[in-house]
């Protein structure tokens, strides 16, 4: 692994300490900011000089391997000149914005945010793996959705930063789409894979998507206008974005892709397109602006239109182009933020006509602006200069037409950088108001001075025989021939570009004057005014929607959710299957066919029913014909259980709906009454479906066979209960546990509650209950001891133990104390729960798994855990039941 | 034999569904109540349906002949589990404000 890719965590590291030590930072600002400066600086000369300047270096580490996630990172000549140029131009940044914000009190924040941003930038680059450069992508976007917002307490700037983000972000979607497709397609996720594969065809869609998302971040046309609506950013940030991140991660993707995707029919074309439509909308924006720093973002603009154009090309001269111009960019774009962060700083304002002859006053900011801009229009022999050439150069390679169009782009692009210095130069300095108090921090001279004498290093770097951006070239797959000089004859880029400066020149002399009135025609098309048109027509649609499905009614919400599980089950209906239903009648008996109907007749009384009594008689009706259903259905423990779950249920209904009454009808009934047909017609449907349907079922066969031999008992569905499935029901009864401490925890303890009276008219009640009991004790007994081998078992058991209660607290209340039957409640819970845990973990006891029955024999007689599980069933459900008997009684009574 | 059931079963799930869509809470947890009898019901048929055949094994008896214990015992937990859930849910009604 190379030492370089632990640079990724330097930016990381100093976001860390920033948000670890907020006061150091704001107590020593400037010694910070040197500090991370010198850091930064540091880093970028130790990667200059471990350029690879042939191949590529590689790490990967495994992260999910079955998705093709892998923590992967490659460094050739291109990404390595990339990072120096981040880290760089971070350096300058942390050291301006250090000393512009030294006084803020958010400057350890800015420096979190800068220094994660930073690493997400670096990540890009670096990234070998498609879903980890998506990661970093999508964490740039999110961090300069911050960082634009950073001055989050004014509305314009949250709403700027907003659109940033909702337009980055959408481009984000559209690349992992992209590079989903891509994976799934060519089967590789690693981007070094894919360059050296060179794949034969492509998936359209993945090619667009790619591009868009590209687009996007880079702010080309038509998602432009984001870009210098991010403007609202403080300074330093405005610079970085500007120049060597952000915006510059768009258009490293396209170039990074070029050589594969440009084999594509639609890429060359649509790139090329909007590039050059992206450089005249900024052009025709820029010619109506007056603020410096928003003639600056047009400018940026303007450029990430010819890199776009560049990497849309992907010949290996635009190749060429593309990393010079992206490189002379970055060095003019920086200092000329900062040193309009300076003006604003000194004379308060951003305003052009305000400014003039400002750059006369502060001659060191004036002299990085005119080395900038003089850059920028390209003036021999400074970086810029050779960016155009090469420019203009690859373009007439490709094809004539294209570089006099690029070349007349060029001169609106060159009369706004003329627009830009001509009044800053200007001798005529009566407008200007100086705040002469206001001195500029050394820091943010320093770090306007530093990418401009870089620029100046440049060109002497260039001179000598390095040859690192023909490297930077040959690594994004421009060929071994490329190779760049300054001067190469008079060639038509040399006079298309020489005559590019003199018409913008004369362009800008010539409208300088009126100053609102530059751009002879008003710009139609407010992409402003459309964005923000889609999101409130989003945001109603989205009311609307809300609106129709939320109507604040639970019944509503209930419709809507019945209606789409309905429409649902509706598509898994299959007609045909219906030729296949055994609709016979043979062998019904009278019994049966007499049930039915009555299920049917008391069914629709339980849900008409309007009075308490009515809806409790026609409720215990309905359980027990299904109870009897049960039965005949050969299912007698089920009959056993349903049979007392409906007592206690009505026990506990006849306390809870005691006070409460059934409120009046709200809804149409004729509506409910439709709709609760359909749902009746449907889920009849889809049973007959169902019973039409043959299948194995393997685990029933398993359980039937295995039951005697294995398990020792012959009532298979409490065999399944207690020992094949004994981890289910052990889950059941904590869950029954929990709800009555649920209960406890509603209604109240009720510990200090004293005895209710003795009901006067009860004395038949009461015999008979006694009487009752003295029988039900060896039933429970009799019940809960059978229930391996015949229908019964701890549920059953332990539900006729409460019904019984059940009924002695209607007879007698001396008995069943409130405080007696909360103690008694936890305690069968508790100890119900503990002895079941027993009985699963005594087989541990003996080296054998959990769960594990173990058994002792007596000739016929088998006694194992699974029965003293079955007691803590018991126990618990005894226990759940008489806490909620004691509840609702209570309730009733009082 | 399988119509009668399944027009049963879809008979209570209406009447689930009627109450529910009544508005009132009480309704809500009755139709619940009728709701969970059908999926009791919806899963006991969906093993077959066998009469005189309960699933309890004696000497030389056909295993295929027995009813499938499989659903048995779901719905036996999904009675004693719907019991809880209602117990609770009444509690609950009791205590929310009106």
């Amino acid at each position: 692994m190379d030492i370089h890719f632990l640079l990724l965590a330097l930016p990381l590291l100093t976001a860390l300490a920033a948000g670890l030590f907020p006061r150091v930072i704001r107590r020593f600002p400037h010694q910070i900011g040197g500090g991370i400066a010198l850091l930064f600086t540091l880093a970028a000369v130790s990667l200059f000089g471990a350029i690879p300047m042939e191949g590529e270096l590689l790490w990967s580490q495994q992260w999910v391997p079955a998705l093709g996630v892998d923590f992967s990172f490659r460094l050739t000549a291109f990404t390595a000149w990339f990072a120096i140029l981040i880290c760089f131009l971070g350096a300058c940044i942390h050291l301006y914005a250090c000393a512009y914000f030294a006084k803020n009190e958010r400057l350890p924040a800015l420096l979190a945010l800068l220094g994660c941003f930073t690493t997400a930038m670096l990540g890009v680059i670096w990234s070998d793996n498609f879903y980890l450069l998506f990661l970093f992508w999508e964490g740039t976007s999110l961090i300069s959705f911050l960082l634009v917002g950073f001055h989050h307490e004014k509305g314009h700037c949250r709403d700027n930063a907003s659109q940033a983000l909702l337009i980055t972000m959408a481009g984000g979607a559209a690349l992992l789409a992209g590079f989903v497709i891509l994976h799934q397609t060519l089967g590789t996720s690693s981007i070094s894979a894919l360059l050296s594969d060179s794949p034969a065809s492509l998936n359209s869609a993945a090619v667009i998507l790619i591009m868009i998302a590209a687009m996007t971040k880079s702010a080309q046309w038509p998602f432009h206008f984001w870009l210098p609506n991010a403007m609202v950013g403080p300074t330093p940030v405005s610079a970085y974005l500007h120049s060597a991140t952000m915006v510059k991660a768009g258009v490293f993707l396209m170039a990074t892709l070029a050589p594969v995707l440009s084999a594509h029919p639609c890429w060359t074309p649509l790139l090329t397109g909007a590039g050059l439509l992206t450089v005249i909308s900024a052009i025709l924006r820029g010619g109506r602006a007056t603020d410096l720093k928003a003639l600056l973002a047009c400018t940026t603009l303007a450029a990430l239109g010819f890199l776009s154009i560049l990497a849309g090309l992907g010949t290996p001269a635009a190749l060429l182009a593309f990393v010079i111009f992206l490189t002379a960019h970055a060095l003019y774009k920086a200092p000329l933020f900062l040193a309009a962060g300076n003006l604003e700083k000194r004379f308060g304002t951003r305003e052009l006509p305000k400014l003039r002859g400002a750059a006369r006053h502060l001659p060191l900011t004036g002299f990085v602006v005119v080395v900038s801009i003089l850059s920028l229009i390209g003036i021999a022999p400074l970086p810029g200069f050779l960016g155009k050439e090469y420019l203009l150069k690859a373009a007439w390679a490709f094809s004539p037409a294209l570089a006099i169009s690029v070349a007349l782009a060029a001169v609106g692009v060159l009369a706004l950088g003329f627009r830009i210095i001509l009044p800053l130069l200007s001798k005529n300095t009566e407008e200007l108001e100086t705040q002469a108090e206001i001195q500029l921090p050394l820091g943010m001279s320093i770090a306007t001075l530093l990418p401009a004498l870089a620029a100046l290093l440049l060109v002497v770097l260039l001179a000598l025989p390095l040859d690192f951006l023909g490297a930077a070239a040959r690594a994004l797959g421009a060929g071994e021939a490329v190779s760049y000089q300054f001067w190469h004859g008079w060639t038509p880029a040399l006079i298309l570009g020489l005559s590019a400066i003199a018409l913008a020149y004369l362009l800008a002399k010539l409208l300088m004057k009126p100053w609102k009135a530059w751009t002879p025609f008003s710009f139609r098309l407010n992409f402003d005014a459309y964005f923000d048109a889609l999101i409130s027509g989003l945001r109603r649609l989205a009311n609307l929607i809300a609106g129709w499905l939320e109507q604040g009614k639970i019944v509503s919400h209930l419709a809507v959710i019945l209606a789409s599980i309905g429409l649902l089950s509706c598509l898994s209906l299959d007609l045909h299957l219906w030729e296949k239903l055994p609709l016979t009648w043979s062998g019904e008996s009278a019994i049966f066919i007499g049930l039915t109907p009555l299920l049917i007749v008391s069914t629709i009384f339980a849900a008409r029913a309007q009075k308490t009594v009515s809806l409790l008689v026609s409720l215990g009706f309905v359980g027990l014909i299904i109870a009897l259903l049960f039965l005949w259905f050969s299912a007698p423990d089920l009959a056993l259980t349903q049979l007392m779950a409906e007592t206690l249920i009505l026990f506990l209904l006849a306390g809870a709906l005691a006070k409460s009454k059934l409120s009046e009808v709200s809804e149409p009934k004729l509506f409910r009454g439709i709709f609760a047909s359909l749902a009746g017609l449907l889920v009849t449907a889809l049973i007959l479906k169902s019973m039409t349907l043959e299948w194995d079922h393997p685990v029933s066969d398993f359980y039937l066979r295995e039951s005697k031999p294995a398990a020792f008992g012959a009532n298979v569905v409490n065999v399944i209960l207690v020992d094949f499935r004994a981890l289910d029901t052990f889950g059941e009864i904590i869950v029954l546990a929990i709800a009555a401490m649920g209960a406890n925890a509603a209604l109240g303890a009720a510990r200090n509650r004293a005895p209710l009276p003795e009901p006067e008219h009860s004395s038949l009640l009461r015999t008979g209950a006694r009487l009752l009991s003295y029988f039900l004790l060896p039933t429970i007994i009799w019940f809960f001891w059978r229930g391996h081998n015949a229908p019964g078992g701890g549920f059953i058991a332990a539900l006729l133990a409460a019904a019984g209660i059940g009924m002695g607290l209607l007879a007698s209340r001396n008995k069943f104390t409130p405080p007696f039957m909360r103690r008694t409640a936890l305690r069968l819970i508790v100890s119900g729960l503990a002895v079941s845990l027993l009985a699963t973990i005594l087989p541990l006891l003996v080296s054998r798994p959990f769960f594990t029955g173990l058994w002792l024999h007596f000739d016929s007689l088998h006694l194992g855990t699974p029965l003293i599980f079955d007691l803590g069933v018991f126990l618990t459900v005894l226990g759940f039941c008489m806490n909620y008997l004691r509840h609702f009684h209570q309730r009733t009574l009082a | 034999m399988e119509l009668l059931i399944a027009l049963t079963i879809g008979t209570l799930v209406a009447g689930g569904i009627y109450r529910m869509l009544g508005g009132c809470r009480v309704d809500m947890i009755i139709g619940l109540i009728l709701l969970s009898q059908a999926a009791n019901l919806i899963i006991l048929a969906s093993g077959g349906l066998k009469h005189n055949a309960a699933a309890l094994i004696e000497d030389d008896v056909d295993l295929s002949t027995l009813a499938d214990p499989l659903p048995q015992a779901l719905v036996l937990t999904a009675i004693v589990i719907g019991f809880g859930i209602l117990a609770f849910l009444l509690t609950l009604l009791i205590r929310s404000p009106k």
